[in-house]
């Protein structure tokens, strides 16, 4: 009875110095937890081909995924000191506001909205729009989407929502949760086109290039996709800026090079003089 | 699609469909034991108990799981309480139907006649005796369909763990249905899992049914 | 925790509020009758209708509401019949939930004792009139608090109309959250309409458990 005593007494005393040594753990920059830890956490996404994903031999993998795999090589010295946390659209902010991941790389765009909340890295790679539309559709060009007779489908992002407002404010506009849902829409003929990340729609029409065709041209803006984390922590938000740009511009271009090459097929930007990176 | 892959698929699905299965059971366990003394409490229990469980019954139903699973995986750390995933899923989720399993207790509970518990107490039975051989036996009649509704309805949410960083049955067919920008068989393959699954249990389920049925 | 941007997009998320109750409602309605429809089909004196009542239950029951709604509105299609997104994802609500909520009816009906039935007909009712007068009166009580568990899944499985392009208020929380990457405040708030929704069906049959109570003598 005694002995079961002095240990629930024990116990107790672990807890409050845990709860003590969380307190303190606030403090730090979280960079030195992940040099302490020896390895880094990163919330990534698993379906969102190229950039996360599972392949066919059930790895996970993907542009981001791997380069978010460069970015433990910089911190911790080796690609594979990483721990991949997988979270949905709807978790991905939680899961780094929350500290249970260090910092997230999950197809998120540089939004002013969102940069209140949350810390944004440099951009590592930027997006466009595109749009697919069935061949031999009435909409040749993408003047042609603002039309009352036009149904045009995407996922629910605010980039997304706000250029169908501004660019075809006369369509139907619909959105779903994922892209593959958008994209089975155009197939099944729920909607007559479909906006979507330039990866995606060049996946899309890669694999059913017989029926489906890309329109000319992107729709709005370039967008900007960037690691997040959580505000506040200046070391931690310095280190990883810095990592991001000596791959996208620096010292280390060449792996980031072929990175790109990989899952885009194409070059990435060049390399750009200092004043104007 | 080859063969070898659809058989990787295959295998990939039933992995998830084992996660499923744990999860499900662990939540089904909590929420029946917690649901039991929910429903006790609302009964029998001392009265500013009782309504503090009704209570508890009105907001855990009315709040979405998905925003309990992220409200509490994400907030633990906060309070220093650093638990595995899968638990947290069971004690939330189980906690979650607890609230649902109550209400069909109850139902089932004030459905036997009083003249039962006076006919016990006549006999000179004590009240937990009567409890346990008199009333929960007849209750349980009612309560099992709904009961195994409840169920049913805690297995398919356990799909929401993925929203966390938690990985399942319905996250597996996604990723393939993502792989190859094919949603649709994917979804399908998981229903056909989903079924076997559930089709397991409410089995279980007629089948105690059947024993209890009025002769 | 900073409320104004909720409170900026305060008529997104009310539109949202109200395409979740049309849909709540829509799907109540149709559950609550398609329910009585199975339940009449599992208790049935003939064979072959009580396999197809059980079928529909097992197959409605037993795989995931996310699935039934993308084969109505994405494969129906192909087969040429075109329903909105709102008409599918209602239709896809009321067929899983007339096969729990006829499983709710079902127990109640077979908790009331045969006697009671075979009373009634000795007292010279038809059957019809024995249902009617003694055993549903006395079923229907009995089954309301599991009834009102149906009708909170139910509103809360709206949800998944979002995943068909229905402007309900899981997609325009969504989008909230997209824009703002404030997830705790989107939440709380989405969680708090959910609430009052649910409780103001809570709260009506509450007042139904008053009026009919079960009676224990």
């Amino acid at each position: 009875m005694f002995h079961r005593m002095s240990r629930l007494a024990g116990g107790l005393v672990a807890l409050a110095m845990g709860l003590g040594l969380n307190v303190a753990a606030a403090q730090e920059s979280r960079l030195d937890t992940i040099v302490k830890r020896d390895k880094v956490i990163v919330a990534v996404s698993s379906t969102a081909r190229p950039n996360g994903f599972i392949d066919e031999n059930g790895r996970h993998t993907g542009f981001e995924v791997e380069f978010a795999r460069l970015m433990a090589k910089a911190l911790v010295g080796d690609p594979d000191k990483i721990e991949l946390m997988t979270t949905t659209v709807d978790g991905r902010f939680p899961a780094v506001l929350s500290g249970k991941a260090d910092f997230g790389i999950s197809t998120a765009t540089i939004y002013p909205d969102r940069a209140v909340r949350l810390a944004f890295t440099r951009p590592y790679i930027d997006s466009s729009t595109l749009v697919v539309v069935p061949k031999g559709s009435q909409i040749k060009t993408l003047a042609d989407l603002d039309n009352e007779n036009v149904v045009l489908g995407s996922t629910n992002s605010a980039a997304m929502v706000d250029r169908a407002k501004k660019y075809a404010p006369k369509a139907k506009a619909i959105f779903f949760d994922t892209d593959s849902a958008a994209a089975l829409a155009l197939k099944s003929g729920r909607s007559t086109a479909w906006q979507a990340d330039s990866a995606a729609a060049n996946f899309f029409v890669g694999h059913n290039g017989d029926e489906f065709v890309v329109l000319d041209g992107s729709l709005g803006t370039i967008n900007n996709n960037a690691i997040f984390m959580k505000p506040g922590d200046f070391p931690l938000w310095l280190a990883l800026d810095t990592i991001v740009r000596e791959y996208v511009n620096g010292s280390r271009y060449g792996e980031y090079a072929a990175l790109y090459k990989t899952w885009f097929g194409k070059e990435p930007p060049p390399q750009r003089p200092f004043n104007q990176n | 699609m080859t063969s070898a892959m659809l058989t990787s698929s295959a295998l990939y699905l039933a992995q998830g469909a084992l996660v499923t299965i744990g999860l499900s059971l662990g939540i089904i366990a909590v929420a029946t034991v917690a649901g039991m003394l929910l429903a006790l409490l609302r009964l029998y229990g001392w009265r500013p108990l009782g309504l503090l469980a009704a209570a508890y019954g009105l907001v855990a139903r009315g709040v979405p799981l998905l925003v309990l699973l992220i409200g509490s995986y994400f907030s633990l750390p906060y309070l220093g309480l650093d638990m595995p995933l899968w638990l947290v899923v069971v004690l939330i989720g189980g906690l979650y139907f607890a609230a649902y399993a109550a209400e069909v207790f109850r139902a089932a509970l004030a459905a036997v006649p009083r003249t039962q518990w006076d006919a016990g107490r006549a006999l000179g039975m004590r009240r937990f005796q009567l409890f346990t051989i008199v009333i929960l036996p007849q209750a349980r009649r009612l309560s099992l369909p709904p009961f195994l509704n409840v169920a049913l309805v805690a297995v398919k949410n356990t799909s929401l763990v993925s929203a966390i960083g938690g990985w399942e049955l319905v996250a597996a067919g996604r990723e393939i249905g993502e792989r190859t920008m094919e949603i649709l068989p994917a979804y399908l393959a998981v229903a056909a899992f989903y079924f076997v699954i559930c089709f397991s249990i409410s089995q279980i389920g007629r089948h105690v049914e059947k024993k209890m049925r009025y002769v | 925790m900073d409320f104004g941007f909720i409170l900026n997009n305060a008529p997104l998320l009310m539109e949202g509020a109200a395409m979740t109750v049309a849909l709540a409602i829509g799907a109540l309605l149709g559950a609550t009758i398609g329910g009585g429809v199975v339940a009449g089909l599992r208790m049935s004196r003939h064979a072959p209708l009580r396999c197809v009542g059980a079928g529909f239950v097992e197959i409605m029951r037993n795989t995931p509401i996310l699935v039934q709604i993308f084969v109505l509105y994405f494969g129906l299609p192909t087969l040429g019949v075109h329903m909105s997104a709102f008409t599918s994802a209602v239709l896809a609500m009321s067929l899983q939930n007339s096969a729990y909520i006829g499983e709710i009816y079902r127990a109640g009906l077979e908790s009331i004792h045969p006697r009671q039935r075979e009373a009634a007909l000795a007292l010279g009712m038809m059957p019809g009139m024995a249902l009617r007068v003694i055993l549903l009166p006395q079923a229907l009580r009995r089954v309301l608090p599991p009834l009102g568990n149906q009708f909170i899944i139910i509103i809360k499985d709206t949800s998944v109309a979002s995943t068909i392009a229905v402007a309900e208020l899981t997609q325009a929380s969504k989008l909230l959250l997209d824009r703002s990457a404030a997830p705790y405040e989107t939440f709380a708030t989405v969680a708090l309409i959910y609430l009052a929704i649910s409780a103001g069906v809570a709260g009506v049959l509450k007042l139904a458990e008053w009026r009919y109570p079960v009676r224990v003598s």
